[in-house]
């Protein structure tokens, strides 16, 4: 019996701990039923699912005070405190959480190439896929509307800016050698594979104030996380090889490369119009190091250092002896590291350093230019989050550049140099008025210790939404840089040069179809003019000029199954008076049109992907001595059609093969003139042409993963 | 005789009083989660297991569950973003478990949301998911090489890659006809808190594999 006696006991124990019930209803604001919201009591299990009209009941033993939670995924979770003593029936709402993600975002001039956000115009492994960049950086962004290709040169050029208003970035850190170096029309690319980075973010104008000595656009770079896998990587190059090992440890992974370029055997095969004496021979190598810490900051590391020599002689009319003979040697070396360090719950802390070292020998029919540069460059970012809806960055940075030149002819020596400083700070607010709403003001303020100038320049943007897949944004702002050195090394008494933009840009996104349109509006101001460069006295801040233009952008990807394709188009209408310019004219490297047209389509039953890239640029104004006017003649059009395949034969070999040009169009970027009348009293001519009329490449890129326990061999 | 029934009963009791509330419920949820078969069920599943993990901060296994049913919601869920954010969602909860306890069976979920984000866009995510994939699945079966789970989803990965590359199904079906094995094999008691799910799916996969 005693058995029964204990069990009874328990029971009414039990049942003397009343049982109550909690009922009601849980709604948006709306009085919509959120179905599926979560309704419980605090560090209990007794809770229930709100049913399809919003409806939930739940029965429990607590009793006295308790919190109740109701949480719903994209709501603000919502506590309230309750006193249990009886049966509760309660009406509840949630509001909507502010999720930034979902929020507007300033899309005024702003191109993101990352795999994170929801909307964004291009995926990190497009720059490396697009047919015509051979896996060129710049060649890629050059496919984005706001860019005018500007073939013999290489770098980006942007709604009527030069190439030296872009400034780049490595994770925030100024990287000074982005591009190879190379003598006059011989275009250059990027000295960083587009394998380095997560992510790219590339502003046509407009950007924030955390960027500064850039008048016309800022690049900045992103560089991978740690790695997820340890792997050895061979290429095998028509053109040179590449090996890159990564090697990963609990929270850390460093990464090693190094790559030999040859172009040797390439310029024997196909025809040349120079004649290379050395043909293009490169070294680079790689180091970086990533590290995720405990307290959820990151610090990475990168160093780059690389090498060139090349030597060619072509005919020109240019110079009396009729040829230009070029031998260049490059050495350049970069480093920047950075960590980045939560502060309390919210608040973030970055600092960085980066600094570069380059030295280009050139030798130019018998004069010999040695030009060594130094770069350094320090940060420190602080950003502060008030609530979900505002946040402050702000930050402290000092740039330095060191350049030397020493001009050799005839065993007769010139030598110039300067050193300068430019320290600057500048803080932002991003606030969100609401989801729909969005402002960003900033103010940058810098000092240049060479011109002895103090600037503050302005910066705002304003977003909004207009419905759930389209948006409207401004943005506008003050963007200085101190002069180039080619005019610096003569004269310092100069101001910097500026320029104002203002940018509206309609975005629509829905799914994976985005269409952007943007209008802006450039006026730039204390441009340098000069009467004779070498003349220090005749230089002087007394330039202008203006770019205003529609650019339209349209991608989709995937509505037409394996297919994906983007068409850029840019007008621009762009002129200056500057340098040593007779009167306002378009500068040579402006196109009124740009075309690209970008499709990339994978076929699964073979594997493989291929791409075409169709770009065209209208014609670029060149001055033609032999007639009347300035800079009164146009080149033709520019076309080009370059193609790309990618064969995936198995899971860790990629074969692929590119080539520029297929159609074999004539590519004139410009024509130059000879300093001297000929006998028929004309200034003789000739264009200006790319080294050969099409780029061919092949290679096998070979991975080998930690899975094939390959690493363990090594 | 008396002594015997008090002794039965008492066992009984011990039975009893030696599962927790905590177990209990693990197992409830288990039984909500193994029954449900519409979003709002495995929303249901997931609300149920969110509770307990609020409740047992320390313990890895609520975290577990709680992702799992998320995941599955994902599944029945056919609008992209929606799917997107359930996937982002069960993520985070599993990285949540994996921070308590880097269990087999957490690494096993690692990967299977992972390979979910996969099937979104392969286009994308392709390259990068690919190799953390089978990582987390490689480090799954490091921890348990018996691990029928691992063994599945590691054989459905396989499956996959060699279908896309046309090579032959061998080793992907080698580890799915494993899996099959280990889950036949294998009788868990009565009460058994950690996951058993997977049975069926082996079943399916290794349907197609003797296609």
């Amino acid at each position: 019996m005693k058995p029964f006696l204990i069990l009874s006991l328990c029971l009414m124990l039990t049942a003397a701990k009343a049982q109550l019930t909690l009922s009601g209803t849980i709604t948006d604001k709306n009085n919509e039923p959120l179905i599926g919201a979560n309704i419980y009591l605090q560090d209990t299990y007794d809770g229930a699912t709100a049913a399809l009209d919003g409806t939930f009941r739940f029965e429990t033993y607590e009793q006295g005070k308790q919190v109740l939670v109701a949480s719903f995924m994209g709501y603000e979770t919502l506590e309230l405190e309750l006193h249990l003593t009886e049966d509760q029936i309660l009406n509840l709402e949630l509001t909507e959480a502010f999720n930034a993600m979902e929020a507007v975002t300033i899309s005024a001039g702003a191109f993101e190439a990352s795999d994170k956000k929801k909307v964004t115009v291009l995926k990190s492994l497009d720059i490396a896929t697009t047919a015509g960049a051979t896996a060129d950086i710049t060649g890629a962004l050059n496919t984005l509307p706001g860019t005018q290709t500007v073939g013999e040169s290489g770098r980006l050029f942007v709604r009527g800016g030069t190439a030296n208003e872009t400034r780049v970035f490595v994770d925030g850190m100024e990287a000074a050698g982005y591009y190879d170096a190379r003598a006059s029309n011989m275009p250059t690319r990027s000295r960083f594979s587009p394998f380095l980075f997560k992510g790219t973010f590339f502003s046509t104008g407009g950007y924030s104030a955390e960027y500064g000595q850039a008048m016309s656009s800022a690049l900045i770079l992103n560089t991978l996380d740690v790695a997820p896998q340890s792997k050895l990587e061979l290429s095998f190059m028509s053109l040179g090889v590449d090996a890159g090992l990564t090697k990963v440890a609990e929270d850390k992974s460093m990464y090693l490369k190094a790559c030999y370029i040859n172009l040797a055997p390439y310029n024997e095969l196909i025809s040349q119009r120079v004649s290379w004496d050395h043909s293009p021979e490169s070294w680079d190598t790689n180091f970086a190091y990533k590290q995720k810490l405990s307290n959820g900051g990151h610090v990475k590391a990168l160093m780059t250092g690389s090498g060139g020599h090349s030597a060619f002689t072509r005919p020109t009319v240019t110079t009396p002896s009729g040829e230009e003979e070029i031998d260049l040697r490059n050495t350049n070396l970069f480093a920047t590291t950075h960590a980045s360090l939560p502060v309390g719950e919210e608040d973030a802390l970055f600092v960085g350093i980066s600094g570069s070292y380059n030295v280009n020998d050139l030798h130019y029919n018998g004069v010999n230019i040695n030009t060594p540069t130094v770069h350094g460059h320090a940060k420190a970012r602080y950003t502060a989050q008030f609530g979900a809806k505002t946040s402050l960055n702000s930050g402290v940075e000092l740039s330095y550049q060191q350049f030397h030149e020493t001009v050799e002819v005839d065993s007769f020596d010139m030598a110039k140099d300067f050193a300068a400083y430019v320290p600057a700070a500048y803080s932002e607010l991003d606030h969100y008025v609401s989801e729909r709403l969005m402002v960003r003001a900033g103010l940058r303020y810098s000092h240049h210790s060479l011109l002895q100038t103090q600037s503050l320049s302005p910066r705002l943007s304003v977003a909004y939404k207009l419905t759930e897949l389209a948006q409207v944004s401004l943005a506008s702002g003050v963007f200085r840089q101190a002069p180039e050195w080619t005019y610096l090394k003569h004269s310092q008494k100069l101001e910097e040069e500026q320029a104002t933009h203002y940018i509206l840009n309609f975005q629509r996104a829905e799914g994976q179809q985005i269409f952007r349109s943007e209008v802006y509006l450039k006026s730039y101001d204390q441009l340098i003019t000069f009467e004779d460069v070498s003349n220090p006295h005749s230089i002087k801040n007394s330039g202008k000029g203006y770019a205003y233009g529609l650019d339209l952008f349209w991608r989709d990807r995937g509505g037409i199954e394996n297919l994906d394709y983007w068409v850029s188009y840019s007008w621009m209408k762009s002129e200056r008076k500057y340098l040593d310019f007779e009167d306002w004219a378009s500068p040579g490297f402006a196109s009124a049109h740009n075309l690209s047209a970008v499709i990339k389509r994978f076929f699964p039953a073979i594997r493989s992907q291929m791409g075409i890239t169709y770009s065209f640029t209208s014609g670029r104004p060149y001055e033609n001595p032999n007639l009347d006017g300035f800079m009164e003649s146009k080149t033709p059009a520019y076309h080009d059609l370059s193609f790309n395949i990618a064969y995936l034969p198995t899971p860790n070999v990629i074969l692929y093969a590119s080539a520029t040009n297929l159609l074999g169009a004539d590519q004139v970027f410009s024509y130059q003139y000879g300093p001297q009348r000929d006998e028929l009293g004309r200034y003789p001519e000739e264009a200006v042409r790319l080294p050969a009329k099409r780029f061919i490449f092949i290679g096998c890129f070979i991975t080998l993963g930690a899975a094939e326990n390959q690493l363990e061999k090594i | 005789m008396k002594a015997y029934i008090t002794l039965i009963l008492l066992s009984i009791s011990t039975v009893g009083f030696s599962q927790s509330a905590y177990e209990k419920a693990i197992l409830r949820g288990k039984a909500i989660l193994a029954d449900a078969n519409t979003t709002e069920k495995f929303l249901e599943a997931s609300n149920y297991f969110e509770r307990i993990a609020n409740k047992e901060q320390a313990e890895w296994l609520p975290k577990y569950y709680h992702s799992l049913s998320v995941l599955r919601a994902a599944m029945h869920t056919q609008e992209a973003s929606e799917k997107a954010a359930l996937i982002d969602k069960a993520q985070t909860l599993a990285e949540a478990a994996h921070q308590v306890e880097v269990h087999a069976e957490v690494l096993v979920l690692e990967g299977f949301t992972q390979m979910m984000r996969l099937t979104l866009d392969p286009a994308t995510y392709g390259q990068t998911l690919t190799p953390v994939i089978f990582g987390l699945y490689g480090e799954a079966l490091a921890k348990e090489p018996e691990n029928p789970r691992a063994l599945l989803m590691l054989g459905q990965m396989q499956y996959g890659t060699a279908q896309f590359f046309g090579t032959g199904y061998e080793e992907a079906c080698g580890s799915i006809q494993k899996a099959y094995d280990i889950f036949e094999q294998t009788e868990h008691e009565e009460g058994y808190l950690l996951p058993t799910w997977g049975q069926g799916q082996a079943k399916a996969a290794l349907a197609r594999c003797s296609q």
